[in-house]
Formats: structure tokens, C-alpha cells, sequence
């Protein structure tokens, strides 16, 4: 994609607000946002500069990350501390059905499928509320129905959440018509555990170097 | 963005999104009533048309050469 302005070269930046790309050359910076010049200008003067806003919030009103991931381990809780009460509410009832789902016997063979799931939502809600709240932190607007996945996207990058749901709309499909012995390999699940002990072990002891830069 | 559907690529599949689900829910629902594929065996085709579009609406660029 190019830059909208100047035809020929090539976009480094999207404008947040209106997508657009924008060369060097258009690229504009408020607040640590990326705008296009025509954006920048609706941004600067709808919010107040950081100089009259940092003052008029007192530390202790300051989101604090760390406390949103551990309170995002109680379902809900995380998402009600940043202020999100449908997003918490929404938690709480994806975990309801994934635990009732679990109990009941409605997923039949692919039931470790969804019990998989619960530990997985749990490590989603805290990870959701540490990212809210750190780009609460920053200033950054926080859009409360968009989830962890879209918040992460960056234009050019491979989009991952919609591939995953793709594939596992495929691996469903298939197995509902009978194509794909889905129950079958579910039972070796085990093997994911031992794959990560692996995989663990050999970053451990190749990569010490690797690790150590993170 | 003051308006929600502007005509642009992305805007153009956020706005699709909704009529195409339903579409293929009808699709789904009118093959079973035809008795070909029952809904209980159709149903991730829901699953795999929404990636799809939320794939679409990822990579189609925003308002273009405006």
C-alpha cells in the first residue's frame, strides 16, 4: 500500500483514525499515536494537551497493569477494574458455557477440546485487562468490545485471529461430517504436554542466550 | 469516524458481514430442510464464513486515495 497523499511511495504508518497510509513524510505523532496530518489536527484539538491532563489525574487513579492481570484471573474482575462491566459480564458467561459445556455431556468425544478452553480463557482475561490497562495507562482510547486479538493487529501483519477461527471452523467441519477422526486424535492430547516439556527443556539448555535477551 | 460505512474496503466488509452470516444461516437451515446436510453437521461453515470476513476486513485497506 502507498501513501494516500504521495501516490508513488510507499505507506510506513497508518493514520490511526481513518487507515489511511502515510509515507514519512505524512506521518504525524500525538501523544505516541500515529495520524494522518488531517486526523492529527481533529485529535490535538478534541483532546486536552498532556500537560493539563497528567496533573488533573492523581497517581492513585493511575490503572496499574500488574493489579489488572492479577484481578483478571477472577473472571469478570479484571475487565470491572478498568471500568468495563459489559466486557466483564461477557467474561464470566463465555466461562459459564465453557464450564457448562464441559459438565454436561454436549460436547460428546470433544470434550477435552473445551476443557481446554477454560484454562486458556482464564490466561485471555488476565492478559485483556493487562493490556487495557496499560493503554489506559498510556492514554491510549480503550474500544471496550474489542478484544485482545484486534487490539493487537497492525496493518501488514498476518491477521491471526481470523486465520485461527478458519482452521478451526475447518477441523469442526470436518469432523461433523465424519471426514476427519477428530475424537480419535483428541486422546493424545497428553502429547501437547510433553511437547511443551520438550520444547521448554531444549530453550533452556540451547537458547540460554535467547532467553536471557527477553 | 463519523459515519460507520464510508465505502472503503474495510468498512465495505465490516458492513457485509452481518447479511452474508445470515445468508448462510438460511443456506444452512434451507439444506436441511432439503435433507442434505442436517444443521448439526453444517453449522462451523457459520464459523469459517465469519473468519473469513473478519480476515477480509483485516488486510482490505481503509479509505483508499482519498
Amino acid at each position: 500500500m502507498n501513501c494516500a497523499t504521495h501516490n508513488e511511495v510507499a505507506a510506513v504508518a497508518f493514520c490511526r483514525t481513518c487507515g489511511k497510509g502515510l509515507c514519512g513524510e505524512c506521518k504525524q505523532e500525538w501523544q505516541g499515536v500515529i495520524f494522518c496530518p488531517v486526523c492529527v489536527e481533529t485529535q490535538r484539538t478534541a483532546t486536552p494537551p498532556p500537560q493539563q491532563a497528567r496533573p488533573a489525574a492523581p497517581a492513585t487513579d493511575a490503572p496499574s497493569p500488574g493489579l489488572a492481570f492479577a484481578l483478571g484471573l477472577i473472571p469478570g474482575v479484571g475487565a470491572i477494574y478498568n471500568g468495563q462491566y459489559g466486557k466483564g459480564i461477557l467474561h464470566v458467561v463465555v466461562l459459564g458455557l465453557l464450564i457448562s459445556i464441559v459438565d454436561s455431556d454436549a460436547a460428546g468425544d470433544l470434550h477435552v477440546l473445551f476443557g481446554f478452553m477454560i484454562p486458556f480463557w482464564f490466561l485471555y482475561m488476565a492478559l485483556e485487562a493487562y493490556h487495557t490497562a496499560r493503554r489506559r495507562l498510556l492514554g491510549q482510547p480503550v474500544d471496550e468490545f474489542s478484544g485482545l486479538l484486534e487490539m493487537k493487529h497492525q496493518p501488514g501483519r498476518v491477521p491471526v485471529g481470523p486465520l485461527a477461527l478458519i482452521g478451526l471452523g475447518v477441523i469442526f467441519l470436518l469432523h461433523t461430517l465424519g471426514m476427519l477422526p477428530l475424537a480419535r486424535i483428541l486422546r493424545f492430547w497428553p502429547v501437547l504436554l510433553i511437547a511443551a516439556g520438550i520444547y521448554l527443556l531444549i530453550a533452556r539448555m540451547g537458547g540460554g542466550a535467547d532467553s536471557e535477551t527477553r | 469516524m463519523s459515519s460507520w460505512f464510508c465505502g472503503c474496503g474495510r468498512c465495505t466488509a465490516g458492513a457485509v458481514t452481518g447479511p452474508l452470516l445470515l445468508i448462510t444461516l438460511g443456506t444452512l437451515f434451507a439444506l436441511q430442510e432439503a435433507g442434505w446436510y442436517r444443521f448439526r453437521e453444517t453449522w462451523p461453515v457459520l464459523l469459517i464464513v465469519y473468519g473469513l470476513m473478519w480476515a477480509v476486513k483485516a488486510v482490505a485497506p481503509a479509505h483508499e486515495g482519498r
